[in-house]
């Protein structure tokens, strides 16, 4: 048996990342990197977005030679981990018992499902290159696409499908869309983006079941309206991929749970990427994000963090996401509660927002429509902790006004 | 060590900026551009982390 070394399970960007960490902070033992899917670790935010609309190239984050040959990395696509034992310090791949000296928990997250709703055939989730391909074969100029919840990646994937000539209708249970990521008040303000994109929005619009024997037919809400669909979305959010851990005596409570440097509470053990549940101890709590850039950026903590080169690092972060809806781009940074959502300048409506979140005097949020040059700036003065009324002058200074 | 923008794949999320703010500045075209004049030894956590996690894959560290 070969000396144990760095095993990563999950080759998508946070897994990815983990192995280029721990190349760069020096190691050089054996690197394995296990993923489930048999593409080469590739980017999934184009999927609700290019992908569809201009039948992009699916964009791969390190090719498979570039892996080997670059890194030095043992790549095993198409390989499932089904368990982990931290008292051996193994996982379990088929019939093989892998041995782990450091070890990066990257399963990420898949996409919820609403019980007893996928049966016929054209009723879709949204998560993997698969799926991505399925979809935009099945969406055609006139098709009657319902896409069910309003968060980011309905909202996105049904700006694309509008983009692409089909008729959308987006229904979505909760009063406001968008709450739980960027707050009501932002969300409601957003919702009018959905109207700049020409797309139907429903509101407290509760599912009861979708309809069809073979192939879908239509979609019933709770109030008894019928909605004639070809294509349904269920777009109701992402659970993080954590069965495969049960037993291993790790604590899981909506995602694996991690200390400030990624550490899973067992020796040489982290997690990084959607899956995982860290203390930020920018924030001084618990979180657990669905975001591009912190799962490359835990990423490359927990690497680095498991080979155990130097002492453990935190991992230190201001959320960040963007969202696309074809030719607008929302980005939030921060946390969505506070004590008060100061708009700045601009409206969703007219593609110029940009407003900020307060907490004490602190600023510890922002979100902008458009408005590139100041959310990103403002990420940095978050970190910093910076004082509100700073923050609000300079997004004021800063922001981009439509005529 | 020299750093290229991918000023096509580029679509100014500013991570690059706001990750090494003495090194790249997001300009009014929404495209990255280098501030610093020269790129020194001492750059290359930063220029790493910020080739790292720009979105985009628009940014590649030569040397
Ligand atoms: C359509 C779409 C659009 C998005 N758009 C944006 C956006 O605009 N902005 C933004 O900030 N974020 C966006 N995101 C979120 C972002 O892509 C994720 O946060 C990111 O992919 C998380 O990376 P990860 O490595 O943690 O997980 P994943 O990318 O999910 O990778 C985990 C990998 O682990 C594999 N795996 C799971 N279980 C096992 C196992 N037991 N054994 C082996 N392998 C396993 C999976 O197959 C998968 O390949 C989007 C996500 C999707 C799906
Ligand atoms: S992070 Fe990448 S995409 Fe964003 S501005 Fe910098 S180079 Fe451009």
């Amino acid at each position: 048996m070969s000396t144990a070394g760095l095993v990563v399970v999950g080759a998508g960007l946070a897994g990815v990342r983990a192995v280029e960490g721990a190349r760069r902070s020096g190691f050089t033992g054996p690197v394995t990197l296990l993923g489930a899917e048999t593409d080469a670790p590739y980017d999934r935010p184009p999927l609700s977005k290019a992908f569809l609309t201009e039948s992009a190239a699916l964009k791969v984050l390190r090719t498979a030679e570039s892996l080997r040959d670059e890194l030095d990395v043992d790549l095993r696509l198409g390989e499932t981990v089904s368990a982990l034992d931290p008292t051996t310090r193994t996982v379990t791949v088929g019939a093989q018992e892998l041995p782990y000296a450091g070890l990066v928990i990257a399963t990420g997250s898949t996409a919820r499902q609403l019980p007893g709703m996928h049966g016929p055939a054209g009723v879709h989730t949204l998560r993997s290159h698969a799926d991505a391909v399925a979809l935009r074969s099945a969406v055609r100029p006139g098709s009657r696409v319902v896409v069910i919840g309003a968060g980011f990646i309905g909202s996105e994937f049904a700006c694309s499908a509008s983009h692409l000539g089909a008729h959308v209708t987006v229904l979505e249970a909760a009063d406001v869309p968008l709450v739980r990521a960027v707050g009501p008040a932002m969300g409601e303000e957003l919702g009018g983006l959905h109207g700049r994109h020409g797309i139907d929005v429903r509101c407290g619009a509760v599912v009861e079941a979708v309809i069809g024997e073979d192939t879908v037919e239509t979609v019933r809400l709770a109030d008894g309206q019928v909605l004639p669909a070809d294509v349904v979305l269920v777009g109701v959010g992402a659970a993080p991929v954590t069965e495969w851990l049960h037993g291993s005596g790790l604590t899981i409570e909506d995602g694996v749970v991690c200390d400030a440097t990624l550490n899973a509470g067992a020796p040489g053990v982290y997690a990084a990427g959607d899956v995982a549940r860290w203390h930020n101890p920018t924030f001084d709590r618990s979180m657990r994000l669905e975001h591009w850039t912190s799962a490359a950026e835990q990423g490359v903590v927990a690497g680095r963090n498991a080979v155990g080169t130097g002492e453990p690092v935190t991992c230190d972060v201001v959320p960040y996401f963007w969202s696309d809806w074809v030719t607008d781009r929302i980005q939030f940074v921060g946390v969505p509660d506070s004590d008060e959502v100061v708009t700045v300048a601009g409206s969703a409506e007219t593609g110029d927002l940009l407003a900020l979140y307060r907490t004490g005097d602190r600023v510890t949020g922002a979100v902008g429509v458009n408005q590139r040059r100041a959310v990103l700036r403002l990420r940095v003065m978050i970190g910093q902790c910076a004082d509100w009324q700073e923050a609000v002058e300079f997004a004021r200074s800063t922001a981009v006004r439509r005529p | 060590m020299e750093v290229r923008i991918d000023t096509v794949a580029c679509v100014g999320h500013g991570v690059c900026e706001a990750l090494a703010p003495h090194i790249f500045e997001v300009d009014d075209q929404d495209k990255a551009r280098l501030v610093a004049e020269t790129l020194e030894e001492e750059d290359r956590g930063d220029l790493e982390n910020a080739v790292n996690q720009c979105p985009e894959q628009a940014l590649r560290l030569l040397g």
